[in-house]
C-alpha cells in the first residue's frame, strides 16, 4: 500500500516537470496526436475500397489497430522508459542510484521514469475504439465493458513484458538496440488479423511471441467472431494471464540483472 | 568535394555490421507484411479499381526502392543543423545547405538502396513475383519521375524544418509532414483506392509526387501523356517549394538577426 | 563494533577479448574468450562510527569499485563485507536507509525542477518525521548557503550549487554513513572549501562516518583523518596522515635561484638535481638522510646563490610516486 502512494507521488513530480514545459508538451501531445491519427486512417483505408479483407471488415480491423495502440500507449506510459532508458543507465553507471535506495529496485526505475507522454496515443486509441464498436453496432453491458477494461490492461502488459524482456538483457549485451527494432518488427504482424498469414506464422505469433494477445484473440469476443484458424477458441479469454506470464518473466530477468550488474564509471 | 561526402557516407554504412542486418530483416518483414495483406485483400478478387493483384504486388516491391529517401529523416537533419547554430553559416550561401546534406545523405541512400532495396526487390519478385514495364518509354519517365519526387521530398522536408526557427524543436513538424505523407503519398495505400472525395485533396498536394506517382508510372497506371504531365507538375512543385523556401529562408534571417541568433 | 567491515574483499571482472576480423568476430558470438581483470584483491580494512576515512587512488585502482561493494552496488567475487552488522547486498533496503551516498560525475536529481520540489519525495522515500526533515533542509541549506537557488530547477545550476544540493538530498534522512565518490571533480576552490568545510561539519554534529573517494589531495590533507590507499587493487596503505607522511617520505626539493654558472655539486643524500631554467636549479633529497642547511652550506660555498626556497615533499608527490610504481620504503 505504502508503494502505491508512493508511485503516486513519483507520477506526480513527473507531472509536475510536464507542466514546467506545459506549451511543449501539449504542442507534442497534439504532433503525436496527428501521427497516430493518420496510422488510423491509413489501416481503414487500407481495407476500405475492398470492404473487407478474409472475414474482417474495414471497421473490426480498425478496432484491431486500436487495441494495439491503447496496449501501447498504457505500457508507454509505466514501462516503455524505465526499459528503454535502462541501456544508458547500465552503459554509464546511473543505474546504481537504484540500487542504493530503500526502495524495491524494480519499483524505483518504474517509479523514477514514469512517463507522460503517451496521451495523443492513448486518445487516438480509444477514440478509434469507440468508433469502431459503434459503426460496428456493438451493444456492451457493464460485465463486457469490465471485461474490455481487463483485457485492455492485459494488453498493456504483454507489451510492458516485450519492453522488459527486449531490454533488460543489456546488463550482459551492452549495446541490445537490435532486440528492441526485433521487437517492435514483430509487432508490426499484428496490424492486420494473424489469419492472413501462413499458418506458421500465426503459430509464432500465438505460442512464441504472444503478440496475437494483444488484439486479434480477445477481439473476437467482443465482435463475436471465430476466426481462430487451428488454435483453441478458449484464447480469447487469455490475454491478461499471457500479460501476467511476461510480466513475471521480465521481473525475474530483472532480478538476475541485478545480481550481474557490474556497474561503470571510474 | 560532394563526391567524397557520398563515398564516406557510403563508407560508414558498412562498418555497422550487425545493424545492417538487422535492419535488413526489418525492411524484410515489413514487406512481408504488406505483400501478405494485399495478397489476403484480394482473395478471390481478381481485380479492384483496374488494378490486379500483379499490378498491386509490383507496385509493393517497386516502392520500397523509392521509400527509401524518406528515412532519411530530412526535416531532423536539417532541423538539428538549424537549432546547432550551423545554419549560420550558409547563411552566406543558403543553397549549400541543401545540396551539401543531399550530397551526403545521397551516400546512405545509395547503400540502402543497393544493399537492401535491391536484393530484396529481386528476393520479392522470386518469391511473389513482379510484372516489369510493358513500354520501353516507362524505365526512362519512372527514374526521371523517381528523382524528382525524391527532389520533392527534400524540398517539402527542407521548407517544413524552417518552422524550427519558430518553434525551436523539429519533433512536430516531423510528426505532422510524416502524418501527411503516410495519408498522401501513396506508400501504404496506392491513391487508386482512396474515395473520391479524398483522392481529390490527394491530387491538390504534392506528395503524391515522392511515390505515388512515379510507381505508377513503372506499374503501368499511367499513360504515356500521363506521365509527361507528371513529370511537368513535379518540376512546376518543385519550383514553387524552393521559392516558398527562399522565401521563408529570408524571413528566419530576419528574425534571427533581429534577436541576435 | 566497527560500523563498515570488509574482511578479504575481492572483485573480479571478466573482460571481453576484443577480437579481429571477420572470421573472429563470427565465432565470437558464438564462444567469447575472455581474461579475468582483479578489480580488487584481498582488501580488508574496517571503519568506526565517526570517522573520516580517505579512499585513494589512481584510476582503475578499484576504489570506486570498493565503494560498490559497500554500498551493495556490487557483489563481492569473493570475502565478506559488513555493513552495521549487516551484508548490504543481502539486505539492500534495509543498508539504505541508513546510508547517503553521492556520485561526484552523476546527479540523482530531477533535471527540470527545484530541489525544493523534490524534497518531499525523499522525505517520503526515507520516512522520515516531517518535523526532523524540516529541521535538517533547514540547516543544510543556512550551511550551504542554499537559499537563492533552491527554487531553481537542477539544470540551471552551477556544478557546485549541484554538489551541493545532492549532498543535502544526501543526508536528509539522517544516515550514519556518507559515501562520497569524487565530490568535488570539477569544482572551483571556493566550492571546493564549502563542500569539505560542511563534510567536517556534519561528521563533528553528528558523528556522521564518511568514506570519500578523491583524486584531490587538498580534499585528504583538509578533511580526512585516515587515509586508505589502494592500488591495481591491492591495499597499500591503511592508517593516519601523519603515518603515511613519515611512511612514505618523499623528497623535499630545494628551489634555486643564482648567477653565474651551475657548477654542481656531490653530497650523500640528494636523491636529484635538475636545471629548472635560467639560473634556477632544483635540488631533490631525502629528508630523514641530510638537512637542507646541510646542502645550503655546501651549495653557498661554491655558487653565488641569489634565492632560494625549500619545498615540502607534497602528498601528490608521494603518491604519484607510489602510482608510479616507485620507492616504498
Amino acid at each position: 500500500m505504502r508503494y502505491a502512494l508512493l508511485y503516486w507521488d513519483f507520477v506526480k513530480i513527473q507531472f509536475r516537470v510536464a507542466q514546467e514545459y506545459r506549451a511543449a508538451f501539449l504542442a507534442r501531445s497534439f504532433a503525436k496526436a496527428v501521427a497516430n491519427g493518420a496510422s488510423v486512417c491509413i489501416t481503414y483505408l487500407t481495407i476500405y475500397s475492398f470492404g473487407h479483407v478474409l472475414s474482417w471488415s474495414a471497421f473490426e480491423v480498425m478496432l484491431l489497430f486500436s487495441m494495439n495502440t491503447i496496449a501501447y500507449a498504457l505500457a508507454g506510459f509505466f514501462m516503455f522508459h524505465p526499459f528503454t532508458k535502462l541501456q544508458q543507465r547500465v552503459n554509464d553507471g546511473t543505474f546504481d542510484e537504484m540500487l542504493t535506495k530503500p526502495l524495491n529496485p524494480f519499483f524505483y526505475l518504474c517509479s523514477r521514469d514514469f512517463s507522460t507522454g503517451y496521451f495523443a496515443n492513448l486518445a487516438v486509441g480509444i477514440a478509434a475504439l469507440v468508433v469502431s464498436f459503434i459503426q460496428l453496432d456493438i451493444k456492451l453491458s457493464a460485465l463486457k465493458i469490465l471485461w474490455l477494461v481487463v483485457v485492455l490492461i492485459g494488453t498493456g502488459m504483454i507489451h510492458s513484458g516485450f519492453f522488459m524482456l527486449t531490454n533488460i538483457p543489456t546488463f550482459w549485451l551492452i549495446k541490445i538496440d537490435a532486440i528492441g527494432r526485433l521487437r517492435s518488427t514483430f509487432e508490426s504482424f499484428i496490424r492486420y488479423p494473424i489469419s492472413i498469414y501462413d499458418t506458421w506464422i500465426a503459430v509464432m505469433l500465438t505460442y512464441i511471441f504472444p503478440f496475437a494477445f494483444v488484439n486479434f484473440f480477445p477481439a473476437q469476443y467482443f465482435l463475436q467472431k471465430s476466426d481462430f484458424m487451428i488454435f483453441p477458441p478458449m484464447l480469447t479469454f487469455m490475454t491478461p494471464v499471457v500479460g501476467v506470464v511476461l510480466m513475471l518473466m521480465g521481473y525475474a530477468l530483472f532480478q538476475l540483472g541485478i545480481r550481474n550488474y557490474k556497474s561503470s564509471g571510474s | 568535394m560532394y563526391l567524397a561526402m557520398w563515398k564516406n557516407s557510403f563508407k560508414r554504412c558498412l562498418v555497422y555490421r550487425t545493424n545492417t542486418i538487422i535492419q535488413f530483416f526489418t525492411s524484410f518483414v515489413y514487406l512481408f507484411v504488406t505483400v501478405n495483406i494485399w495478397q489476403a485483400l484480394y482473395r478471390n478478387v481478381p481485380q479492384l479499381n483496374g488494378v490486379s493483384l500483379a499490378q498491386m504486388l509490383t507496385y509493393v516491391l517497386i516502392i520500397q526502392v523509392i521509400v527509401r529517401f524518406q528515412d532519411l529523416e530530412l526535416s531532423r537533419y536539417y532541423g538539428e543543423r538549424i537549432i546547432n547554430g550551423n545554419v549560420s553559416i550558409d547563411f552566406i550561401r543558403p543553397v549549400s545547405l541543401k545540396y551539401s546534406a543531399f550530397a551526403t545523405l545521397a551516400g546512405e541512400v545509395s547503400f540502402q538502396i543497393l544493399l537492401f532495396s535491391i536484393p530484396m526487390l529481386v528476393l520479392g519478385a522470386f518469391i511473389w513475383g513482379f510484372v516489369l514495364p510493358a513500354a520501353l518509354w516507362q524505365w526512362p519517365m519512372f527514374l526521371l519521375s523517381a528523382l524528382l519526387g525524391a527532389l520533392v521530398y527534400a524540398s517539402i522536408e527542407y521548407l517544413m524544418s524552417l518552422t524550427v526557427f519558430w518553434f525551436k524543436t523539429y519533433f512536430h513538424v516531423q510528426c505532422i509532414t510524416g502524418a501527411l505523407f503516410t495519408l498522401f503519398c501513396g506508400s501504404a495505400v496506392p491513391l487508386w483506392f482512396y474515395p473520391d472525395w479524398l483522392h481529390a485533396i490527394a491530387n491538390l498536394l504534392p506528395f503524391r509526387f515522392v511515390i505515388f506517382e512515379p510507381a505508377g508510372i513503372f506499374v503501368g497506371k499511367s499513360t504515356f501523356e500521363h506521365a509527361i504531365f507528371t513529370i511537368g507538375l513535379q518540376i512546376s512543385w518543385l519550383f514553387a517549394l524552393n521559392f516558398l523556401g527562399h522565401f521563408i529562408w529570408r524571413r528566419a534571417q530576419l528574425i534571427v538577426t533581429v534577436q541576435g541568433g | 563494533m566497527p560500523i563498515i567491515e570488509a574482511k578479504n574483499l575481492c572483485k573480479d571482472f571478466q573482460v571481453h577479448v576484443r577480437t579481429r576480423g571477420m572470421l573472429n568476430s563470427i565465432k565470437a558470438i558464438f564462444h567469447r574468450e575472455y581474461t579475468i581483470k582483479h578489480a580488487v584483491e584481498d582488501v580488508s580494512f574496517s571503519i568506526e562510527a565517526g570517522e573520516l576515512v580517505g579512499y585513494v587512488g589512481p584510476n582503475g585502482a578499484g576504489k570506486s569499485t570498493t565503494i560498490k561493494m559497500l554500498s551493495g552496488i556490487l557483489y563481492p567475487s569473493s570475502g565478506e563485507v559488513l555493513v552495521r552488522g549487516i551484508v548490504p547486498q543481502e539486505k539492500r533496503r534495509e543498508n539504505a536507509m541508513h546510508i547517503g551516498v553521492v556520485f561526484g560525475q552523476r546527479s540523482q536529481l530531477y533535471w527540470d525542477l527545484p530541489l525544493s520540489e523534490a524534497l518531499y519525495l525523499y522525505r517520503k522515500m526515507y520516512r522520515v518525521e516531517p518535523g526532523r526533515f524540516a529541521d535538517n533542509v533547514r540547516r543544510f541549506v543556512e550551511l550551504l548557503d542554499m537559499q537563492e537557488f533552491i527554487d531553481r530547477p537542477i539544470r540551471q545550476l552551477s556544478l557546485g550549487q549541484k554538489m551541493r544540493a545532492e549532498l543535502v538530498v544526501a543526508l536528509l534522512h539522517d544516515p550514519v554513513i556518507l559515501y562520497l565518490d569524487e565530490p568535488t571533480i570539477g569544482l572551483d576552490i571556493v566550492a571546493k572549501q564549502r563542500i569539505r568545510s560542511f563534510i567536517k561539519e556534519i561528521n563533528a554534529e553528528r558523528k556522521t562516518t564518511v568514506v570519500l573517494t578523491t583524486h584531490d589531495m587538498d580534499d585528504i590533507e583538509q578533511v580526512c583523518t585516515r587515509l586508505i590507499l589502494i592500488n591495481h587493487g591491492k591495499l597499500l596503505y591503511d592508517g593516519s596522515l601523519p603515518l603515511f607522511h613519515e611512511r612514505f617520505a618523499g623528497d623535499a626539493v630545494i628551489n634555486l635561484t643564482f648567477n653565474g654558472e651551475w657548477r654542481g655539486f656531490e653530497l650523500q643524500g640528494v636523491t636529484d638535481i635538475k636545471q629548472t631554467g635560467y639560473g634556477k636549479t632544483s635540488i631533490h633529497f631525502d629528508k630523514k638522510n641530510i638537512l637542507a642547511a646541510d646542502i645550503m652550506r655546501v651549495v653557498m660555498q661554491t655558487h653565488n646563490i641569489t634565492d632560494f626556497q625549500v619545498n615540502e615533499p607534497g602528498l601528490e608527490d608521494i603518491l604519484s610516486n607510489i602510482y608510479q610504481g616507485k620507492t616504498i620504503k
